[in-house]
């Protein structure tokens, strides 16, 4: 079994997540969702540590571009992301094992694309290799 | 951190009817979480004798802090706060874990047991480390609001402002209350006494006027803003407990060309003869797509003027409630025509203009017209204010309310209230009753005098602070500033949790209640199963 973990604000994407469950939509079980209260929150530090400790794949979930509750959050979240993504590439881990996504409150089906976007991934580019060694 | 232990609540809502999650299973699954010092299940947390269960318990057992597997937070927040302070903890002492809509909704069978486990295990693991937020309930609140508009609309929400005892600010960009107001009125006894309650308002002593201001600043805590306008070229301040935006809306028929629609005696004059009506926001999507009583009245106008004339009216649908209903149903016997339109009509050419569209009951139409009318409404104030506010616009170019159903009049900025027109209908009476909404809106965070400030708030630790000013960039709300020992301090009223300082902050010198970096770490490992 994959481990994606996703850091959501808890706002667009989180209303998102309520509605996919209200809506009964299926997204694998895989996806473990984190909320925080807004994608600027996340630092680099919370996504390289999520890889340290096994995870697949790291997924930054804010909301949409300009339409961030906190301004720009979604915006400062990005630039964290990239930063990670150039360490992960750095040390071999691979930049496509994190990725950054915007979803709206009435996009629950976003959730599920992502999901199975890094799901994707993952198998493209295989297990943590930091997971295996254990 | 956790004295007393951890209380974990499940309620059994679900475990007849929805069959993909063994509740037992995940009670005992919870019970062996190291830590736990009570697992109960109740039935239905959202019920009365189930509120009342577990405020007892939680009173009974000592635990300081709980966790509850039932329903989102986003739908039950309210409620679950109010079992808190019911039972005599801090107000934000619990955590969620939604096993219903992120495990038993999407997930099957085995899956959706482990989810469920998964997520039960990260919000005992999050709470466990929760640390008791301040809270502070006496930040005194100015008992005056700025009300920014031009017409009726900010005449009527001062009006029920200072019915209510609080002074208004009414700041005007203009010189003088616009024109004729743009509503439309069931009868001249309503029209009167809006002037004259218009009138009254402003000669009230509890209203001030400032004519021809514009925002420049807007600064502070809710219940407190600090605003500089600049009046005539001059910098004036002005504080406030609340903001309520309420810019006139102003409508217009127009050509396509944008010039005024003609009166009848024109329209014979150049020979026009099939004269159609489209909402703008039927071909434009700026504004509202519905037939509007605006559209009927001016049409009435020129079948009375000019037998000969032949108006149609479109729109996406006819919202004709109370008198309107008469209005319409005396237009269609004195043969105006009504259609409507399903997606976006075609307007080709220009006099004769041919309209093509959809109708949803007798599908493709055709229409030549000699003028095509476009009905808008326009509130050319929204931009600006939007800008000075920092209150995003929607895509029909109104002020943004965060939730139209659940807080209407409010604004994604604690304490600035929009009030937004109907733009369909433009009836005097709707708009009377938005206007007292969102003065009911206001009234309600400043009635009592006192706002509640803090919780999940940032707060700086003053020993690892380098201030190196980087939190005081990052903030969208200007709450960190260096304080008197020239150390970052944030100021607990204005910090609205969102924690771009913490992820920032190169000292690791900055964390945030409830959504502290251990907390995040934990709840992720936690999530990756590397938790005993």
């Amino acid at each position: 079994m994959m481990r994606i973990l996703a850091f959501c604000c808890e706002r667009g994407p989180g209303e998102a997540i309520d509605l996919a469950g209200e809506k009964r939509m299926r997204y694998p079980a895989d996806l473990t969702l984190i909320q925080v209260p807004c994608a600027g929150r996340v630092d680099v530090a919370h996504l390289l540590k999520a890889f340290r400790e096994g995870a697949d794949a790291v997924v930054l979930v804010g909301c949409l571009e300009g339409n961030c509750h906190h301004i720009y959050g979604n915006i400062e979240g990005r630039k964290k992301v990239d930063r990670a993504k150039q360490i992960l590439d750095e040390v071999g881990l691979g930049g496509q094992r994190l990725e950054m996504f915007h979803v709206a409150s009435n996009q629950p089906f976003r959730i599920a694309e992502l999901a199975a976007e890094m799901a994707s991934r993952v198998e493209r580019l295989g297990p943590n290799p930091l997971a295996v060694k254990e | 951190m956790s004295d007393g232990g951890i209380g974990v609540f499940i309620c059994s809502w679900g475990s007849g009817k929805d069959p993909k999650l063994d509740m037992d299973g995940l009670l005992s699954f919870a019970s062996g979480i190291e830590g736990v010092a009570l697992v109960k299940m109740i039935d239905r947390i959202c019920s009365k004798p189930g509120q009342k269960e577990m405020i007892a318990a939680i009173k009974g057992s000592g635990t300081d802090r709980f966790v509850v597997v039932a329903c989102s937070a986003r739908t039950k927040r309210k409620l679950y706060r109010h079992i808190a302070t019911s039972s005599g903890l801090h107000p934000l002492a619990f955590e969620v874990a939604s096993v219903r809509e992120q495990a038993a909704f999407v997930h099957e069978g085995p899956e959706a047991q482990r989810k469920a486990e998964t997520l039960v295990r990260m919000a005992v693991e999050k709470v466990r480390l929760w640390v008791e937020p301040p809270f502070e309930e006496e930040m005194p609140a100015l008992r005056n609001v700025a009300v920014l508009g031009d017409g009726l609309m900010a005449m009527a929400v001062a009006n029920e402002i200072m019915a209510q005892g609080l002074t208004v600010d009414l700041v005007m960009s203009g010189g003088s209350p616009k024109g004729s107001p743009p509503y439309i009125f069931s009868n001249q006894d309503e029209m009167d006494r809006a002037l004259r309650s218009m009138a009254e308002a402003s000669s009230d002593p509890r209203m001030t006027t400032i004519k021809n201001a514009s925002v420049l600043d807007f600064q502070g805590p809710p219940g407190d803003f600090g605003l500089v306008l600049d009046v005539a070229g001059e910098m004036v301040p002005l504080r406030c407990g609340a903001v309520v935006l309420a810019p006139e809306p102003r409508m217009e028929l127009r050509t396509i060309d944008g010039s005024p629609a003609p009166s009848a005696q024109e329209l014979i004059a150049r020979g026009l003869r099939r004269i159609v009506i489209l909402p703008s926001g039927a071909s434009s999507g700026i504004g509202c797509s519905c037939m509007t009583p605006r559209g009927t009245l001016y049409a009435l106008s020129l079948v009375d003027a000019a037998p000969g004339i032949e108006v149609s009216l479109m729109g996406r649908e006819a919202r004709a409630m109370d008198w309107m209903e008469g209005l319409q149903r005396l237009a269609q016997e004195k043969g105006i025509r009504f259609f409507r339109i399903d997606g976006e009509p075609k307007v080709e050419g220009h006099a004769p203009t041919v309209i093509t569209w959809r109708d949803p009951l007798l599908g493709d139409m055709r229409l030549q017209a000699d003028l095509l009318l476009l009905d808008t409404v326009l509130t050319p104030e929204v931009q600006s204010l939007a800008k000075a506010f920092d209150v995003p616009v929607d895509e029909k170019g109104e002020l943004l309310s965060i939730d139209s159903r659940l807080r209407p009049g409010e604004t994604v900025r604690k304490g600035v209230f929009a009030a937004r027109f109907r733009v369909g209908n433009m009836l005097y009476e709707d708009m009377a009753l938005e206007a007292g909404s969102v003065a009911a809106r206001a009234l309600e965070m400043l009635s009592m005098g006192t706002l509640e400030v803090g919780g999940a708030v940032a707060e700086v630790d003053q020993e690892k602070c380098s201030a190196c000013l980087g939190c005081l960039r990052v903030c969208p709300y200007s709450a960190p500033m260096i304080g008197q020992a020239g150390k970052a301090e944030v100021r607990m009223e204005l910090c609205q949790g969102c924690g771009a300082c913490v992820a920032l902050c190169p000292s690791r010198a900055i964390d945030i209640y409830c959504f502290s970096d251990s907390q995040i770490v934990a709840q992720s490992r936690a999530a990756l199963g590397k938790v005993r």
